[in-house]
């Protein structure tokens, strides 16, 4: 984990009307690193979430990506930052195929007839098989409505449409949750897949086990206050269920 | 201005559009208000010119309009077509069949009381905005005091909820296009007898009047929010506008003109209004 | 499931042609069906924006006033000598800025497009009046008319017009990242604003489309009649909502297409006149219209929810089995 620091987020603030979801909070994210992000409902994950894909924008603070500065004004900007988001209902469009969900945002165009831009299906299909492919998951046509799939296949187009675009940094808002066993093994392998080859990762979810067997380094949110930031091997479950609900300890 | 005339001219629209809103309110819309009206003008004017009695005549039109209300709500609620679409269908359907059943022409009658119905006060008050009156207040005790009452409301918000609690959700939107018929049909009677004859367009275009000025009332098209005596209100406030236009002098263009920045107006004010407001409960 | 649906639309059509057929032999005759075609040509070209809008989610309420204002600037603008060209731009013009007026006001000041369109629709008809002092302006240059008169190899030119949109259309609905765009928008607005779609973008676009195609439906209309006025197309929206429901559009946006408007469009032509041809008083149509719109419908959400069920009993089996 010697990566320098890709992503740095400073005294980040947010609030729905008389509610402070985030009052304030640091973070930092490293090359190739996996940071679980945990808190009970209300603590402020998603908000900081939101945030760096730019479906919010934050009331103050600053994001830093490789010590420049940047605005996150809206969706399409994270991504053109390297910033992929699978979102927790995944957004995907259940009236299109496979391949334009994963494609969606981005899709394809190549020139005919001296410059009109029209869909390259052929490519866009060919490449998201590829990816899907890569995942392990079941499928037998890209060409199929994402309203025919199910919970796995759903979360594998999510997360195909993260992969395709060469991200610098993938955002999982509770990528396992609805899912079997099976398939949360091998949403964590993918996972890991992901710091093999260089791409950091904010992973929130529920499930402390998958926490414990993916991240390198913990941090745990309380009503919009970061109350933990330690590295997995120095913390045991019990230390984040404490944080998490502010139990005191009784000594 | 005068404020007589206003009141009596907002009668039709007012109760329209507290049937509306009912409607709006579990996430539905009755596009078929406006040619109910027109048919129940024929059905009455047609009886009434057939020497029936005048109650019974009334009487006709207000079971004629609930037909097709309960027609509409037992095709949403049972076969769960979308509402634009089926009551788009009877819309089309009893346009057609007001125009068929007077062959196209306007129908008149021998004069007698029904005529003068329209005319009549009541301490100053239209008598017909008198019974619009009474509507209001009885759909009010209606929406606050009772279970149908805030069923509507669980409808528009979250119709599966209520069905799983053992609401016969059902039954309920069913009711409700039923009340919206029958307000359509006190409209009907209503401008009938203001226009002592029966004429089969006379209910075009109310439908969408109606909509906007639930809308501007601050009814969601996406049900469950917003209150009825705020449309019944703003449907007297439009057609105040609207008669205010033509007597500063301003002519029909002009006017049109003007309805069309009222509406636009009148919605942009709702938005502001909706979020200075505190949030509700 | 969407070639299904436009197959049973294609089968009414067919069945209604035929027994029409049965009846009124005169039906089949060419020229017949060519003025069928004729008759359609203009509710076709506004019921792709009708489509179009739709898909998006909203709705299109001012398509027949903006109609009737861009077809009556038209014509004053060639009434008072303007090269018949410019009188095309301007009424052009005229429709897409109403429909830019209409798409700002519904995504931006966030008015539902139902009240929105219905405000425009008020504005328009009253701006046309202004416009044209309420009177009938007739009377164009020959070259003018040719657009709703002329024929190419005895094809009428509306025809031609009509098929040449739903060919531009077609492709820019199925072949560019603005028709993909279009869907998604309908069918899930947040998720496509999610993964970075500007969604009221597409939105206004739509409305702009659509008020390009009530303008351009606007100058068939006058040419052909060789006159304009304002009270023309109030009932327009309705016949168009009409047509694309009955071609299986969903009224919420994100599904159906262009083919099954046309079919949409034909079936209520024919309806209509068929009608004529046996004589039966047209005060009869909308009535049909309307059940054919129910029938439709109806037969259209039980044989989807029958193939719904399929799949989900084959996957409860797969479940079972892996247990």
């Amino acid at each position: 984990m010697t990566g320098h620091i890709l992503l740095k987020g400073e005294n980040i603030k947010k609030s729905y009307g008389h509610v402070d979801a985030l009052k304030g909070v640091d973070f930092t994210l490293k090359k190739g690193e996996i940071l679980a992000l945990v808190g009970d409902n209300a603590a402020g994950k998603s908000t900081l979430v939101k945030i760096l894909s730019g479906a919010i924008s934050l009331d103050f603070g600053k994001i830093f990506i490789d010590e420049k500065e940047e605005h996150i004004s809206n969706p399409a900007a994270s991504r053109a930052l390297g910033i992929e988001t699978v979102y927790q209902q995944f957004a995907l469009v259940d009236n299109l195929t496979v391949y334009c969900n994963v494609f969606l945002g981005r899709l394809i165009n190549k020139k005919i007839l001296g410059g009109i831009p029209i869909l390259d299906k052929r490519k866009m299909q060919d490449e998201s098989w590829k990816v899907i492919n890569l995942m392990g998951i079941k499928f037998d046509s890209v060409k199929r409505k994402v309203s025919d799939l199910s919970g796995g296949q759903r979360q594998a187009v999510a997360i195909a449409r993260a992969l395709l675009f060469n991200p610098r940094i993938i955002i999982l808002d509770e990528p396992t949750s609805g899912l079997a066993v099976k398939e949360v093994n091998k949403i964590q392998d993918i996972i890991l897949n992901f710091k093999d080859k260089g791409i950091s990762v904010i992973f929130i979810s529920h499930r402390l086990e998958s926490i414990f067997a993916t991240a390198d380094r913990i941090m745990v949110l309380r009503s919009g206050v970061k109350v933990m930031d330690e590295e997995n091997d120095k913390i045991t479950s019990k230390d984040v269920v404490e944080k998490m609900f502010a139990i005191e300890h009784k000594k | 201005m005068n404020l007589k005339n206003i009141l009596l001219h907002s009668s039709a629209l007012a109760i329209l559009a507290l049937g509306m809103s009912l409607v709006m309110l579990t996430n539905g819309i009755d596009l078929s208000v406006g040619s109910l009206v027109s048919l129940v003008s024929i059905v009455t004017a047609g009886l009434l010119g057939s020497k029936f009695g005048v109650l019974f005549a009334i009487f006709s039109g207000i079971l004629t309009a609930s037909f097709f209300g309960i027609f509409s709500g037992i095709i949403i609620s049972r076969i769960k077509l979308p509402p634009f679409i089926v009551t788009l269908g009877t819309m089309v359907i009893t346009a057609s069949l007001a125009l068929v059943l007077c062959g196209g022409e306007t129908l008149y009658w021998e004069k007698n009381w029904f005529n003068t119905i329209a005319l009549k006060y009541f301490f100053g008050v239209p008598i017909l905005f008198c019974i619009v009156s009474i509507f209001f207040i009885l759909i009010m005790l209606l929406i606050h005091y009772t279970s149908f009452g805030s069923y509507i409301y669980g409808i528009g918000s979250n119709e599966e909820a209520l069905r799983l609690c053992g609401v016969k959700v059902k039954l309920y939107k069913t009711l409700v296009y039923l009340l919206s018929g029958c307000f359509a049909s006190v409209a009907g009677i209503m401008l009938t007898s203001r226009i002592a004859s029966g004429n089969p367009i006379i209910g075009m275009g109310y439908e969408f009047e109606a909509i906007a000025a639930a809308a501007i009332g601050g009814i969601s098209f996406i049900g469950g929010k917003g209150n009825p005596a705020f449309a019944f209100l703003s449907a007297v406030t439009i057609t105040m506008l609207t008669n205010g236009l033509g007597l500063m002098g301003f002519t029909t263009p002009w006017q049109y003109c003007g309805i069309g920045a009222i509406l636009v107006f009148g919605m942009f004010l709702n938005r502001i209004l909706a979020k200075v407001s505190l949030p509700e409960r | 499931m969407r070639r299904n649906d436009i197959l049973l639309r294609f089968a009414l059509l067919i069945i209604l042609a035929i027994l029409i057929f049965l009846v009124n032999p005169n039906f089949g005759k060419p020229a017949n069906l060519i003025n069928i075609l004729r008759q359609g040509a203009l509710l076709y070209i506004l019921a792709i924006g009708m489509t179009i809008v739709i898909l998006t989610g909203g709705i299109d309420l001012s398509n027949g006033a903006v109609l009737a204002l861009s077809s009556c600037v038209a014509a004053i603008a060639m009434e008072r000598g303007l090269p018949i060209m410019v009188g095309i731009i301007i009424s052009l013009a005229i429709g897409m800025i109403c429909g830019f007026v209409n798409g700002v006001l519904v995504t931006q000041v966030k008015i539902p497009p139902f009240i929105t369109t219905f405000a425009m629709m008020y504005f328009a008809r009253g701006l046309a009046y202004i416009f044209s002092h309420g009177r009938i302006i007739y009377g164009f240059e020959k070259s003018f008319r040719f657009i709703g008169t002329g024929n190419i190899f005895g094809i009428p030119m509306p025809v031609i017009f009509s098929l040449l949109l739903l060919f531009i259309f077609y492709i820019v609905l199925e072949y560019t990242s603005f028709g993909v765009n279009i869907y998604a928008v309908g069918s899930n607005s947040e998720s496509s604003r999610l993964v970075g779609i500007n969604v009221k973008k597409v939105r206004i676009i739509a409305y702009l489309l659509s008020g390009f195609l009530s303008a351009f439906a606007g100058l068939i209309y006058t040419a052909r009649l060789n006159a304009a006025e304002p009270v023309v197309g109030a009932s327009f929206p309705l016949d168009a909502i009409a047509a694309v429901i009955i071609g299986g559009t969903s009224i919420v946006g994100g599904e159906g297409n262009l083919f099954g408007s046309a079919i949409g469009v034909l079936i209520c032509t024919v309806i209509i006149n068929g009608m004529n041809l046996m004589g039966i008083s047209s005060l009869w149509q909308q009535f049909v219209i309307g059940s054919i719109i129910l029938i439709i419908i109806t037969t259209q959400t039980y044989t989807k929810s029958a193939k719904i069920n399929i799949p989900i009993l084959r996957s409860r089996k797969i479940e079972s089995f892996e247990k």
